[in-house]
């Protein structure tokens, strides 16, 4: 049904003429344009959602949105920046939904509990050789995703906004409707939850389970909140 | 930073670029004689590293990239009323 492969990265120049002509009524561009990005707005989707037909529903939704409002795209962003924004709002309004359904909170990023103390690293060993080599790519991924699923929501969108999307702290806050300290805190708290993770997977053969009290480390956790 | 119990504070600033911070430069000083300091600090860059890096990001599914290009297509025709080409 698509025989298109997914084409690479569009330089700006390429993406602008191809944004001019979609906004003209030629949806072969639009398709293009379309193609460049959905590899990263499946990224954006699947990893705030974890869960493929929640996925997928954000991913056309931000699609059609963008499809709707292109006469309103002034190139300012990139394109793929732009359908971005427009992903992670879809991506989290389905989550906001998620958990309203299961009648957790009216809000799913206010229920952290940012105030108890972070956990101490734990492992402490180095990882082997770089992972991507040395593991089969799918492997890796699937051990990245593992692990980003094992975060609580509220952990996991600041981890994907921040660190993944590259959004600035203030604006991974607004987005999500809290403060920039709690950003701040979440986001170490899901880096620290992430690094163990990963480590069990690619820790070197000397595995072992280290509280950092052994190294002088009591009283890490007080010490722990983050500047603002 | 003579021990390693700001090490956390520090390592949030690290990752976060500010690496001309003060405390930056203390943590660095510090891991230069604490092994166990240098380990956390050099996982948690790698695996943001490995989060960021494109080629490890999970492809779109064939058949959920199949369904969103017809759909695209279909919503063109009805929004624009134009030809589609194909």
């Amino acid at each position: 049904m698509s025989p298109r492969r997914p084409v690479a990265n569009l330089d700006r120049e390429t993406e602008t003429a191809l944004v001019e002509r979609a906004k003209a009524g030629d949806f072969d561009a639009f398709d293009q344009l379309v193609r460049s990005c959905e590899r990263r707005i499946w990224a954006i989707c699947w990893r705030l959602l974890g869960e493929k037909e929640e996925a997928e529903n954000a991913m056309q939704s931000a699609f059609l949105k963008a499809m709707e409002a292109l006469e309103s795209f002034r190139g300012e962003a990139g394109f793929c920046t732009w359908i971005g924004r427009i992903a992670t709002n879809e991506a989290l309004e389905i989550l906001r939904r998620r958990k309203r359904r299961e009648g957790i909170s009216l809000d799913a990023f206010a229920t952290e509990n940012d105030d108890g103390p972070i956990p101490h690293p734990e492992l402490l060993v180095d990882w082997r050789e770089d992972p991507s080599r040395s593991i089969e790519r799918a492997e890796v991924r699937r051990i990245l995703d593992t692990s980003l699923d094992a975060l609580s929501p509220g952990l996991r969108s600041v981890f994907v906004l921040r660190d993944m999307e590259g959004l600035s702290i203030s604006e991974t806050a607004e987005q999500l409707g809290i403060t920039e300290a709690n950003v701040k805190v979440r986001l170490l708290r899901a880096r620290l939850a992430l690094r163990e993770l990963l480590t069990r997977a690619f820790g070197g053969q000397q595995l072992v389970h280290t509280h950092l009290e052994h190294a002088g480390l009591g009283g890490l956790a007080s010490a722990a909140e983050v500047p603002s | 930073m003579s021990d390693c119990k700001d090490l956390l504070g520090a390592l949030a600033e690290y990752l976060d670029g500010n690496e001309q911070a003060e405390m930056c430069t203390e943590l660095r000083r510090h891991m230069a004689t604490c092994e166990k300091c240098r380990v956390v600090v050099d996982s948690s860059r790698r695996t943001i590293e490995l989060f960021r890096d494109e080629e490890l990001v999970a492809e779109v599914p064939v058949d959920a990239r199949d369904r969103l290009h017809l759909n695209l297509k279909n919503a063109w025709k009805l929004c624009r009323g134009e030809s589609t080409g194909t």
